[in-house]
């Protein structure tokens, strides 16, 4: 009975935060990018030359990616996103198939619709808009990978709209996240459960509101919040993220910035818990945090096509900001990366990258590879 | 376990009296920060450096990777990862792996090795096509097993100093208590020193890179720095070559960190914190006294320390390991001849951790911490008569206070 309270609470929370944005290939398209997709058909792929120190380079067909959408009527309308990661699915290669979208939208009004299916989680900038040509860089941001684990989707239901003033909002009660499968390396990465069979013991809340008024202006603030504990018997847990982001673009100039925060409740009976059974404890820790500041500039004039933009991105994250007591955090979390490079639109809807990137951490012992990037994206 | 000393027959003052007060001045290991949580089978030591933590970590990954053939393992090994013989109750822990030994008794009566560059282990596995399996061949008479030995506080076993062990040895008994412990010297590859060996069932081994190079070597078949070359038993070269396509050394430096598997193996070895004890009780306090009054100390001693150093986790700690480090002759020697200990050898295992430990005695053979103490004889027979005169209350205590360990 408590518990069931406990989530019609995290439901109604989950409701009073906002909506957003439909999901991907809705959005109008931000700048470098065209027009939004309309067929039923459409998709993005990724392809990636990753040349890091101290390793051979690699050649990675991404994402293969395809949207599938119908219109049952002018009300009821449904969208998937089937996404093929690394080009291969077999045991002996990293691929993955996974169905990343697969909701439907009841519009009933601008300010208030619902949503119901697989479904993103409206928390960040890179997590409802991932597609190659939207953002600078090869690789997605650190924070936006490991502490807001992009592409961040579960199953899940709730209401989005658009108020006056420019204000959006979406608020959905979805999955949870699995708190045993948390680690210092890829922070909340792992811990997604996908929508396969996924645990519903716990249901999170999570909602993001943005405003968009101002031209060129785009602010969100994003929650989320859920018990993570189910998969370790009687060890309890929690997990709250709060974010604050923001985009502005100003003639050629664009800046965006990021900063999230993780609260991580109960991880000190975690580790004990999850060495006693694995023998290694996890060293998860109470608070992870992070923030990127990018700086981008279009150096030949608009309009496009043919685009050509260079970028500076600094990112510091620390997945073991704070640790429960008895517990160190190893330096080697403490992380800070520069990416810098370039982003030339041969079509607005294509996106070929350079970059270069300087990862860093505090540790005297490991040392982070710089690697180069090249990425070929595109969407349709 | 050895007999206790009577008062007349004591060793000179002079060491004993040192090792007492760097006893009394030393803090007992695992310190406790405040509000740290009691350390468990498997955590480092505590109020380690954040480096120290990382290298750790590092060490901790090798110890678990799974070797495979094209990364060196092979062609012959005994398991497929460190953690394969060390994972009970915790990694660093032991395992119900047995590792085999051969050899045989020579003309003069004394034990041979079958063939001395090759030494006496025969591993139990091989990589397909098992074209390099080692055999034990017919010719052997002296057939040992053998079972991992916990690691648990390796670290500060290494930091005992050698002159702690060489104080308590007494090779010629010279005090007539019937006890001869011996502290032999071993060469340590890593720094080309004589060292007082301490790791190993025989003392094989002085310091912990000595201890994880080799093992990298003989268990996994992975070839390194002070071991490059593979451990092969009457193997023509060609088929060797067929069986071994990794060139020698197997194991190299990551470029992301500098560092070999074998000083990641060494750095989590020596790192990794002892066992805490198990919950006390008046049982217990009365076990320790009878552990005491019918000499089971002589062996077993209780504490030693480690010597100064400009680190904090090891200096001048107290050890509570209840071992002398030194080899002994109690009647359950494997018949082997190795580095510098005789067949009927055995180093005295430490007590630490005993209550996560089963089976008992070098070679498994004692599923019972009595059945183990009635094996004792030898140098240990008049601890095992006082074993055998306890009345049932102060055997329960003993064994209460064992498996508190």
């Amino acid at each position: 009975m408590a518990k069931r309270g406990i989530l019609v609470c995290e439901i109604v929370v989950a409701a009073l935060l906002g909506a957003g944005p439909p999901a991907t290939g809705q959005e109008a398209a931000p700048a470098g990018a065209g027009a939004p997709r309309t067929g039923p058909i459409s998709g993005y792929m990724d392809f990636h030359i990753n040349d890091a120190q101290h390793a051979d380079p690699v050649l990675d067909f991404h994402r293969f990616v395809l949207l599938i959408s119908h219109r049952f009527s002018d009300r009821v309308h449904f969208v998937s996103e089937i996404e093929l990661e690394h080009a291969v699915v077999s045991p002996e290669t990293e691929g993955e198939l996974e169905l990343e979208q697969a909701y439907v939208d009841f519009r009933i009004a601008r300010p208030f619709n619902l949503r119901a299916g697989m479904v993103l989680a409206p928390v960040g900038i890179i997590n409802e808009r991932h597609e190659p040509p939207v953002f600078h860089g090869v690789e997605r941001p650190l924070v936006e990978t490991v502490i807001i684990p992009t592409t961040w989707f579960g199953a899940g239901a709730g209401i989005h709209g658009e108020l006056r003033g420019g204000l959006r909002y979406r608020a959905y009660a979805m999955e949870t996240l699995d708190a045993a499968r948390f680690s210092a390396e890829e922070g909340l990465r792992e811990g997604r459960q996908k929508g396969a069979e996924s645990n519903a013991r716990h249901v999170a809340g999570t909602g993001r509101v943005e405003y968009v008024g101002t031209r060129g202006l785009t602010l969100g603030a994003s929650y989320w919040r859920g018990r993570t504990g189910f998969a370790v018997p009687r060890v309890e847990s929690s997990l709250t993220l709060t974010e604050l982001d923001g985009r502005y673009r100003v003639g050629e100039l664009g800046v965006r910035g990021l900063y999230a925060h993780a609260f991580l409740d109960g991880m000190a009976p975690l580790n004990r818990a999850v060495q006693r059974t694995t023998g290694v404890n996890p060293n998860l820790p109470r608070e992870m945090r992070g923030f990127y500041l990018e700086g981008s500039w279009f150096i030949v004039p608009r309009p496009a096509p043919r685009e050509v933009a260079v970028f500076l991105r600094f990112e510091n994250l620390d997945t073991q900001y704070r640790m429960p007591p008895g517990f160190e955090p190893l330096p080697a979390f403490d992380r800070t990366a520069w990416v810098a490079g370039v982003t030339y639109f041969p079509d607005p809807d294509v996106a070929v990258k350079v970059d270069y990137t300087v990862v860093r951490s505090r540790s005297t012992v490991v040392d982070a590879p710089n690697s180069v990037n090249v990425g070929l994206g595109w969407w349709f | 376990m050895r007999a206790r000393r009577g008062a007349g027959t004591r060793r000179p003052a002079g060491p004993a009296l040192a090792l007492a007060l760097a006893l009394a001045a030393a803090p007992t290991v695992p310190a406790q920060l405040p509000g740290q949580q009691p350390t468990l089978p498997g955590d480092p030591l505590p109020g380690l450096a954040p480096a120290e933590l990382e290298e750790f970590m590092l060490g901790l990954d090798d110890f678990l990777e799974v070797e495979t053939a094209d990364e060196g393992l092979g062609p012959a090994y005994n398991g497929t990862s460190c953690a394969a013989c060390h994972i009970v109750p915790a990694i660093g822990g032991i395992a119900p792996m047995v590792t085999t030994r051969a050899g045989l008794v020579g003309a003069a009566g004394g034990f041979e090795a079958i063939e001395p560059a090759f030494g006496t282990l025969f591993q139990s596995f091989s990589i397909p096509p098992h074209e390099c399996q080692t055999v034990i061949p017919p010719e052997a008479t002296v057939i040992a097993a053998r079972i991992p030995i916990p690691l648990f506080g390796a670290g500060l076993v290494e930091a005992i100093p050698d002159a702690t062990l060489e104080a308590l040895a007494d090779p010629l008994d010279l005090d007539r208590d019937g006890i001869s412990g011996r502290a032999p010297l071993v060469a340590d590859r890593a720094t080309g020193e004589l060292r007082v060996g301490r790791f190993g069932w025989k003392s094989q081994q002085g310091s912990l890179m000595d201890f994880g190079a080799e093992a990298y070597r003989n268990e996994l078949g992975i070839t390194n720095a002070l071991f490059p070359r593979e451990l092969t038993f009457r193997l023509p070269a060609e088929r060797l070559a067929r069986c071994d396509a990794v060139p020698d050394p197997e194991d190299i430096a990551d470029p992301a960190t500098g560092r070999r598997g074998i000083d990641n193996l060494a750095a989590f070895l020596r790192l990794l914190a002892p066992p805490a004890r198990g919950p006390l009780s008046p049982a217990t306090h009365r076990g320790r006294q009878v552990f005491d009054a019918i000499g089971c100390t002589a062996c077993h001693v209780p504490e030693l320390a480690t010597g100064p150093s400009h680190n904090p986790a090891f200096d001048r700690r107290r050890v509570p390991l209840f071992s002398d480090l030194l080899l002994h002759d109690v009647g359950t020697g494997d018949g082997i001849r190795q580095a510098g200990a005789e067949p009927e050898e055995i180093r005295t295992p430490a007590l630490w951790g005993l209550r996560f430990r089963r089976p008992l005695l070098h070679d498994g053979s004692a599923s019972t911490v009595v059945e183990a103490v009635e094996r004792h004889a030898g140098e240990a027979a008049l601890a095992g008569a006082g074993f055998d005169a306890l009345g049932d209350a102060d055997r329960q205590a003993l064994i209460a206070f064992l498996g508190s360990l």
